[in-house]
C-alpha cells in the first residue's frame, strides 16, 4: 500500500499534477527500498519515453500486471469494435444527455468506470504494469527486445485511444476536454479517433471543446482525406472563434491548394470581415 | 434498502416530474431531499429568463427559493416569441370596456431521480429568479438565455455554465469549470484547482478575470484576438504553438492569438482563457 502511494505521487509528479513533497513517513520509507526506488527510476524513464530494462519489477507488482493485461486486453478488443459501431450511430450532441441517463454495462463502460476517476494515474499505472512485465519476459536478445517494445508502445497507444473516445462521449464538457487531451497523448494515430474528433468539432455545443478539438488537429503529420471536411467547416462557420481557430489550422497546416482557397475566399469577402482581417494578417506575417 | 430508496425515487419523481407548479407566486421557497444523501449530485438547471444563483453548503438536501414576475417586454426577444397579429384571417374582437389582465403564473419544474436533479423554467415571458443551496459536492450545469446572470460560490464539483445575456461570476470553486458567455464578462476566483480535467472559459466578445489562490498549479493557457492580456502572476507567459510547430521541423510565425501559457506553480491541469475581443485578466490571490 505505501509502495502504491509514493508509485501514485511519482506518476502524478510527472504528469505535473501534484507538485507536493513526500511525506517525512514515505521519504523515510523510499530511502529505505532500494527497490522500489529502482522501480521510481524505470516509471520516470518510461515517462520520458527513453525506456531501458535496467531494473526487475517486484513479484507483487509483476503479478498485478497479468490481471491487468487481461482487464485491458478485452477492454482494447470490445474498444475497436465500439468504435466503428459508434461510427454508424453517431448520436447528436443532445442525445448526450439522454444516453447517459441510460444504465449501461458494456465492457466499454466497465473500462471507463475503471479507469475514473484519477484516469492519468490510474492509466499510467497499467502503462507501467504492461512495461513491468515486458521486461520480466524478454529474452536478452536486442534486436527482439526492440521489436517487442515496439508492439508494447502500440497497444499502450491503443489503450490511449479507447480511453479518449469514450472520454469524447462524455455529456460533461470538461470530461470531453479530457477526451481532447487523450487524443493528443494517443499520438491521433487512429483514424476512428479523428473522424470522431471532426464529427464532434462540427456539432459540440462548447466553443471550448471544440477550439480543443481544433488546436489537437494541429498534431496530424497530414490532414488526408479530412482537409476537404475542415475546408468546409471552416467556410460555413457560424461560430467566430471556431472559424478563426479552423483557418488558422489550414494556413499553418493545410495543403497549398487549401490554403489558396482560404485566401482567395478572404480576397472576395465571402467570409466574415474578422476572418478576412485574420487571414490577411497571417498571409502578411508569412511574408516577414 | 436499495428497493425502498428506488420506491422513494419513483414516487418523489411521480410527486415531481409532473411538474411542480408555482400559480400566481411572487416567490416560493421548497426542499428537495434526495434519494441517495451523501453520494454525489448532479444538478442541471435550465432557464429562459431570469438569474440563478447557486451556493454550496454541507446539508444534504436542495432548498430552492424561486422569485418571480411577468416580464415587462420591452425587449425585441419578447417580439420574436410573440404570435403575429391578425395571422388567422379573424378580425380582432372588441375590447371596448374591458381592462387587460396580465398573466401571472409561472411554471417551475423540477425532477428528481437517483440524485440526478433538473430544475426548467423554459417559459419566455416570464422572469425568474432562483437562488438554490445545493451540496458543495454537487456537479453543476447551467444554461441561462436571457436576462441576468449566474453567480456560484463555494462548490467542488464540476461546473458547466452557459450564459447568453448576463455575466458569469463564480468564487470559492476548484473546477474543473467550463463556462461561455456571449457579449458578457466572466469572473472566476479559484480557491483550489481540480488536477482530473481541463477547465475553460470563453467569452465571445466579454472580458476573462480569473483569481488564483496561492496554492494552484496549473498550466494557463489565454488567448485573445483583439483584447488584452493582463496578468499579476510571477511566471511569465510564453506561446506554445511555436514548441509545436518546431517538433515537427516547420517554421512557425503567430502573429495574431497564438496561445501562450504560463505553467502556474510548476504546471498542472489546463486552464485555458479564451475572447475574441474581451482582455483577459489573471490575478493571483491569497
Amino acid at each position: 500500500m505505501t509502495n502504491q502511494k509514493i508509485i501514485d505521487w511519482k506518476i502524478a509528479s510527472l504528469a505535473n499534477n501534484d507538485n507536493s513533497e513526500l511525506s517525512e513517513e514515505l521519504q523515510s520509507y523510499l530511502e529505505q527500498n532500494r527497490q522500489l526506488q529502482d522501480e521510481l527510476l524505470f516509471i520516470e524513464q518510461f515517462w520520458t519515453n527513453d525506456v531501458k530494462p535496467l531494473v526487475m519489477p517486484s513479484d507483487k507488482l509483476d503479478a498485478n500486471f497479468y490481471q491487468m493485461l487481461s482487464r485491458a486486453q478485452s477492454a482494447q478488443q470490445h474498444g475497436a469494435q465500439q468504435g466503428s459501431e459508434q461510427q454508424e450511430t453517431a448520436q447528436s450532441a443532445n442525445d448526450y444527455r439522454s444516453a447517459l441517463k441510460e444504465p449501461s454495462y458494456s465492457l466499454m463502460d466497465k473500462i471507463k468506470n475503471w479507469l475514473t476517476p484519477t484516469p492519468i494515474a490510474q492509466f499510467a499505472t497499467l502503462t507501467l504494469f504492461f512495461v513491468l512485465g515486458y521486461n520480466v519476459n524478454q529474452a536478452p536478445n536486442n534486436e527482439k527486445s526492440s521489436e517487442a517494445y515496439s508492439v508494447l508502445q502500440q497497444d499502450i497507444s491503443s489503450l490511449t485511444t479507447v480511453l479518449a473516445m469514450s472520454m469524447l462521449q462524455k455529456s460533461s464538457a470538461s470530461e470531453r476536454l479530457s477526451g481532447v487531451a487523450y487524443s493528443r497523448q494517443a499520438g491521433l494515430s487512429n483514424p476512428v479517433l479523428v473522424e470522431q474528433l471532426i464529427e464532434l468539432l462540427a456539432r459540440d455545443k462548447s466553443t471550448s471543446v471544440r477550439l480543443a478539438i481544433i488546436n489537437s488537429l494541429g498534431e496530424l503529420q497530414s490532414f488526408g482525406s479530412f482537409e476537404q471536411q475542415l475546408l468546409t467547416l471552416a467556410t460555413k462557420e457560424e461560430n467566430l472563434l471556431v472559424q478563426i481557430e479552423l483557418c488558422r489550422l489550414l494556413l499553418n497546416y493545410g495543403s497549398v491548394e487549401v490554403k489558396d482557397l482560404l485566401t482567395e475566399q478572404a480576397n472576395q469577402q465571402q467570409l466574415k470581415p474578422e476572418v478576412q482581417a485574420f487571414i490577411k494578417a497571417q498571409a502578411v506575417a508569412s511574408y516577414i | 434498502m436499495k428497493k425502498l430508496s428506488t420506491t422513494l425515487s419513483l414516487v418523489l419523481v411521480a410527486m415531481l416530474a409532473g411538474s411542480f407548479q408555482i400559480v400566481n407566486a411572487a416567490e416560493k421557497n421548497y426542499s428537495l431531499a434526495l434519494s441517495r444523501p451523501g453520494e454525489p449530485v448532479s444538478i442541471e438547471i435550465e432557464v429562459y429568463r431570469g438569474s440563478v444563483t447557486l451556493v454550496g453548503y454541507k446539508g444534504d438536501t436542495i432548498e430552492i427559493n424561486a422569485k418571480t414576475s411577468v416580464f415587462s417586454g420591452n425587449d425585441k426577444d419578447l417580439k420574436k416569441v410573440k404570435a403575429p397579429k391578425n395571422n388567422n384571417n379573424n378580425p380582432a374582437r372588441s375590447n371596448k370596456g374591458l381592462k387587460s389582465i396580465k398573466s401571472q403564473s409561472m411554471r417551475l419544474e423540477i425532477e428528481e431521480d437517483n440524485n440526478d436533479v433538473e430544475i426548467s423554467s423554459e417559459f419566455s415571458n416570464q422572469h425568474v429568479d432562483l437562488v438554490i443551496k445545493v451540496p458543495q459536492r454537487s456537479s453543476i450545469e447551467v444554461e441561462l438565455h436571457k436576462g441576468g446572470d449566474i453567480n456560484i460560490d463555494g462548490i467542488s464539483g464540476s461546473l458547466e455554465l452557459e450564459a447568453y445575456g448576463g455575466m458569469i461570476e463564480a468564487k470559492n470553486i476548484s473546477g474543473p469549470i467550463v463556462a461561455e458567455t456571449g457579449r458578457t464578462d466572466i469572473v472566476v476566483s479559484f480557491s483550489n484547482f481540480d488536477k482530473t480535467s481541463p477547465s475553460s472559459l470563453t467569452s465571445h466578445m466579454g472580458n476573462v478575470d480569473i483569481t488564483l489562490a496561492k496554492k494552484v498549479a496549473a498550466n494557463v493557457n489565454v488567448q485573445t484576438y483583439q483584447g488584452e492580456i493582463f496578468s499579476g502572476l510571477d511566471k511569465d507567459f510564453v506561446v506554445i504553438d511555436e514548441i509545436k510547430k518546431n517538433k515537427k521541423g516547420k517554421k512557425q510565425k503567430i502573429v495574431l492569438g497564438g496561445i501562450m501559457q504560463a505553467k502556474v506553480n510548476g504546471g498542472g491541469q489546463a486552464l485555458s482563457l479564451t475572447s475574441y475581443s474581451g482582455n483577459l485578466y489573471i490575478r493571483k490571490g491569497k
